[in-house]
């Protein structure tokens, strides 16, 4: 049983990113950065309890959503297309739409190759002389969200594959005689502390959002921290019908959310705002503006409100921009800061 | 073995320590992650461990003792491999943390275990399905565990000090009051979670936690936890002050960043830790008794490297706080522990917070050489361990030779299974037997750290030493983009220190540099001297090695401190020679004014390159360092 997200004390930013992922996916992964045991994976763990439950076709490794028409995998995918055999209708017709919990995959630190991408099925290769592709956790946490605590010290070769799946959304594995593509479309979650080592800027551009955690500095938040994490872990189930309402509202926000998100307008003045923001940070590309619009209209969808306004982007300007900065690796103000001083300035 | 100097109730104390710590990793061993025992192999360790043993017992708890060197796969559930191939059918093989059910795995040499085995722990340690006995041997100059690892492992032990514990020679289980404490086991491990903490011990506990620098909220959380076995253990429903000093003691203080000002004597030492450069190198001088308990609070560590984004807030706070529970909390904690050995932890405490830079010590650069890399060819491997890729093609072409014969003898040996495959209308299984597995043989690429070795006396002017550290900035985001690590060692003064220890992080290593003052002697010996000792580590750790001397050269220090060029030059040659024969690149950067012969004598004797730097602008300086990088 994992401790409920709405008992968590005093990370709101950490708690909004998440959030705003959850409510678009497309905003791109959420990078936590800070200190040790400040309940980083607490956070991440306790999200797939308040995560409306995914439909999907009963029996499929990948969960493939069973009204879609892109990203499948290939079986789901065959029969779809417009000549299926027999054989795949028929397996189709059986295939029921299933409720089930959205998938919150840890890829650890040790992980291998095999094991993150699938590989070679050595059981049927062994026992059945059969060529299978068996899936790793790329696989496993289609459609839900990989969570890589202390992403910083991950291995350069597994960066690299994740950088190109995170990308294009689709796992390739073409090794020991495989030829193997499959959807893998999911919410990165990295977490870490930047003094121990610092991020390939690449896989820093592939995550949406950056928030921020502290200790809690004022002594009564950290008291409730470690009272409620004990309360939690005397009597599990207490603790969780107390916060049983909270967590059912917390779910009802985000079913809203997720069906106002297409109803969220962001006026104009707003986004000149925002491009005049990014500007000014000299953030590379249009990726900050078009994470902060995407962040900005989940965040109004979470409010239950269909306009964007000023102050929620003021609320989200730094975590959507404070990774951006382009980088003089020297230079060591604190992004945070930068950010917070045009924003203040730029959306006064 | 008599101690006439330490006070017998210390040891008393410590020994107290050690086999409550003992009953509570028996008694609620998941609860508390786990133990890290800092110790040196020996009699006391023994003891210690015979005792975990004997506890184990009574309360038929499981332990298992495992090696750095054991495969990350046999800690989790898998495949049985040479049994699934003899079968020809799955044969699925439970793993050890598993099979401890909730036991205590003891894991010898931890520090130089690799990330890939201490990862699958930190999955179990936060399910807390298992109890980590994590024995640490490093040696104080010497990477501990990894940070992320410590966070974890709710208790810690220190048995290195001798000479305020147990004589060598005594059983613990044979003590009273293990006796009774073991008698106590099987009631503690019933009761201990009906415990109730009062609302004043938890603050207490919390803001002692503050105080001592930790941020993260896991420790407080063992601590509780500890109060309540503590509580338990002594066969009590109610928490008394003895509990919460001995949980300050077995968790807080291990994992303390800082020691409040109150606690006097260690401030002397950590002071001089991390200024020795100014007040000259008494470290290892016994701390005076004078008048600390008028000395200021130490000022915010500004020279550590890590304080970066966290500024050391706790420490405002305890001067915010009016109550005092919290102070006299860790003064009881402290109180119990022998002067010395508070100087010890207080330049620990300081070591570990620089350890926690780079955070991975040997296990991470160990796990490095597996699994990264191209393949080269295939490599006979009965049994391919975690990481290592099966080469399939070599393991078939291994095989094929001997098919016919296998089937054949297979069909001898075992009808039934081959004519069920045939009635099953299925094909003929490949034949493959452990021997003839294969694993793709890879290219290891190895770690790369450069060591920068700057010279900051008196006679590197103020604006050559300003030149020395634009270069070193521009070699800085080279590094940076190569993913090499850096190290920083400054000499200047009575001695040489380490800046910063081999990070990836350049937030750290641009503030090392930039706090670099100037001035003073110039004990070159003592800068090559460290710089030898860290290539040595980073050796040992598969790294290979790129050290950077910025200098002109001109020793006038000896290693120990003492005036006298000509010993100073002589010692500074020595110490290049041995450079020369460790570090993989050698550098040396002239900073003189014009090309200084003292410092080509030292380039000479490094067998390195000899780079003058008149009037040079950093920048090419940083690119004439570039180059003859890749020049080799």
């Amino acid at each position: 049983m994992n401790y409920p997200f709405s008992a968590l004390v005093g990370q709101h930013e950490m708690q909004l990113g998440l959030l705003i992922a959850t409510v678009d996916p497309l905003v791109g992964g959420v990078l936590i950065l800070g200190d040790r045991g400040t309940g980083k994976s607490t956070a991440v763990r306790a999200l797939a309890a308040v995560l409306p439950d995914l439909e999907t076709l009963e029996g499929c490794p990948y969960r493939c959503a069973p009204g879609a028409t892109a990203g499948l995998c290939a079986a789901c995918g065959a029969t779809k297309t417009a000549n299926p055999t027999a054989e795949k209708v028929a397996a189709k017709a059986k295939k029921k739409t299933v409720h089930i919990p959205v998938p919150v995959v840890d890829l650890p630190l040790g992980a291998t190759e095999d094991r993150i991408l699938g590989a070679l099925d050595l059981e049927k290769l062994m026992t059945q002389a059969q060529k299978a592709f068996e899936p790793g956790l790329l696989a496993k946490a289609n459609r839900g969200f990989l969570y890589i605590d202390e992403i910083n010290l991950l291995e350069d070769h597994l960066v690299d594959l994740l950088i190109d799946v995170a990308a294009s959304g689709e796992n390739r594995i073409e090794r020991e005689g495989l030829s193997v593509v499959h959807p893998a479309r999911f919410v990165l979650v990295g977490s870490g502390n930047p003094e121990e080592g610092e991020l390939r800027p690449q896989l820093l551009d592939r995550f949406g959002l950056a928030v921020e955690v502290r200790t809690p500095k004022d002594l009564d938040q950290r008291m409730q921290v470690v009272l409620r994490r004990e309360a939690f872990e005397r009597n599990p189930q207490d603790f969780m019908s107390e916060y049983a309402d909270a967590q059912e509202a917390l779910r009802g926000q985000i079913v809203s959310a997720k069906k106002l998100l297409s109803k969220v307008v962001l006026a104009e003045d707003l986004l000149r705002k925002i491009a005049d923001l990014c500007m000014r940070l000299g953030t590379d590309g249009l990726r900050g503006e078009l994470s902060l619009m995407r962040a900005a209209k989940a965040a109004a969808a979470l409010r239950g409100v269909k306009k964007v306004s000023l102050d929620i982007v003021r609320e989200v300007a730094p975590m959507a921009l404070r990774h951006r900065l382009r980088r003089d690796p020297l230079d060591d103000t604190d992004a945070t800061v930068r950010v917070q001083r045009l924003v203040d300035e730029v959306l006064a | 073995m008599a101690q006439p100097a330490e006070p017998r109730g210390s040891i008393k104390t410590r020994t107290e320590d050690a086999i409550l710590a003992a009953a509570a990793v028996v008694v609620a061993g998941p609860a508390l992650g786990g133990l890290w025992l800092r110790s040196w192999h020996g009699p006391r360790r023994d003891a210690f461990l015979q005792l975990v043993d004997h506890y184990a017992r009574v309360l038929s708890v499981r332990t298992h003792r495992i090696a750095p060197h054991t495969d990350p796969e046999q800690l989790l559930a898998g495949i049985e491999l040479s049994e699934t191939l003899r079968a020809g059918r799955m044969v699925r093989r439970a793993g050890l943390i598993e099979n401890l059910q909730g036991g205590l795995l003891v894991l010898a040499m931890a520090e130089r275990a690799p990330l890939g085995l201490l990862a699958p722990m930190i999955q179990a340690l936060d399910a807390q399905r298992v109890c980590l006995l994590a024995m640490d041997e490093s040696l104080p100059d010497e990477a501990s565990l990894p940070a992320l690892l410590l966070d974890r492992l709710g208790l810690g032990l220190d048995l290195r000090d001798e000479q305020a514990l147990w004589p060598a020679n005594s059983d613990l289980r044979e003590t009273e009051f293990a006796q009774v404490i073991a008698g106590r086991l099987s009631a503690a491990a019933q009761a201990w979670r009906q415990i109730v903490i009062p609302p004043e011990a938890t603050k207490a506990l919390v803001e002692a936690a503050a105080q001592l620098g930790i941020l993260s909220a896991r420790p407080s959380l063992y601590a509780l936890r500890l109060v309540k076995v503590l509580a338990a253990v002594a066969g009590r429903t109610a928490v008394e002050a003895d509990d919460l000093a001995i949980a300050v003691r077995l968790v807080l203080l291990p994992q303390a960043r800082q020691l409040p000002a109150s606690a006097a004597p260690e401030d002397d030492e950590m002071q001089s830790a991390e200024e020795d450069t100014r007040e000259n190198d008494d470290a290892q001088a016994v701390p005076q008794n004078e008048d600390e308990a008028n000395r200021p609070p130490p000022p915010p560590p500004e020279s550590e490297q890590d304080s970066v984004t966290n500024p050391p807030e706790p420490e405002d706070e305890s001067s915010a706080i009016p109550d005092g529970a919290a102070e006299r909390l860790v003064a009881a904690a402290l109180a119990a522990l022998p002067k010395h050995l508070l100087a010890q932890l207080a330049a620990s405490s300081a070591a570990s917070r620089s350890k926690a830079v780079g955070a991975t010590g040997a296990g991470a650069q160990a796990m490095k050489g597996r699994g990264r890399g191209r393949s080269i060819g295939a490599l006979p491997r009965r049994k391919p361990r975690s990481g290592e890729r099966l080469h399939l093609l070599a393991s078939i072409r291994a095989a094929a030779p001997f098919q016919k014969l296998r089937r054949v003898s297979e069909e001898n040996t075992d009808l039934g299974n081959t004519s069920r495959q045939a009635a099953a209308g299925l094909p003929h299984r490949i034949h493959l037997r452990p021997n003839d597995l294969h694993v793709h043989r890879e290219k290891k690429r190895r770690g790369n750290t450069t060591v920068f070795v700057v010279d900051a006396s008196g006679s590197m002017a103020l604006q050559r030493l300003s030149e020395a550290k634009g270069a070193i900035e521009i070699l800085l985001a080279d590094c940076y983009v190569r993913r090499d690590r850096v190290a920083m060692i400054a000499f200047r003064g009575k001695g040489a220190e380490v800046l910063l220890d081999p990070t990836r992080s350049l937030v750290a290593a641009k503030r090392s540099l930039t706090a670099l003052p100037g001035g003073g002697g110039s004990p070159v010996a003592a800068g090559l001297s460290l710089a030898a000792q860290m290539v040595e580590q980073l050796k040992r750790m598969g790294d290979s090695t790129v050290v950077v001397v910025l200098t002109d050269g001109r020793a006038n220090l000896t290693r120990d401190g003492q005036p006298g060029r000509q010993q100073a030059a002589l010692e500074a040659q020595q110490m290049a020679r041995l450079l020369a024969v460790s570090a993989d690149k050698r550098l040396l950067i002239d900073t003189s004014m014009r090309p200084e012969p003292a410092a080509q004598a030292l380039a000479a004797a490094m067998r390195g390159m000899y780079m003058p730097m008149p009037f040079a602008q950093a920048r090419e300086m940083g690119q004439a360092i570039i180059a003859a990088q890749s020049k080799g």
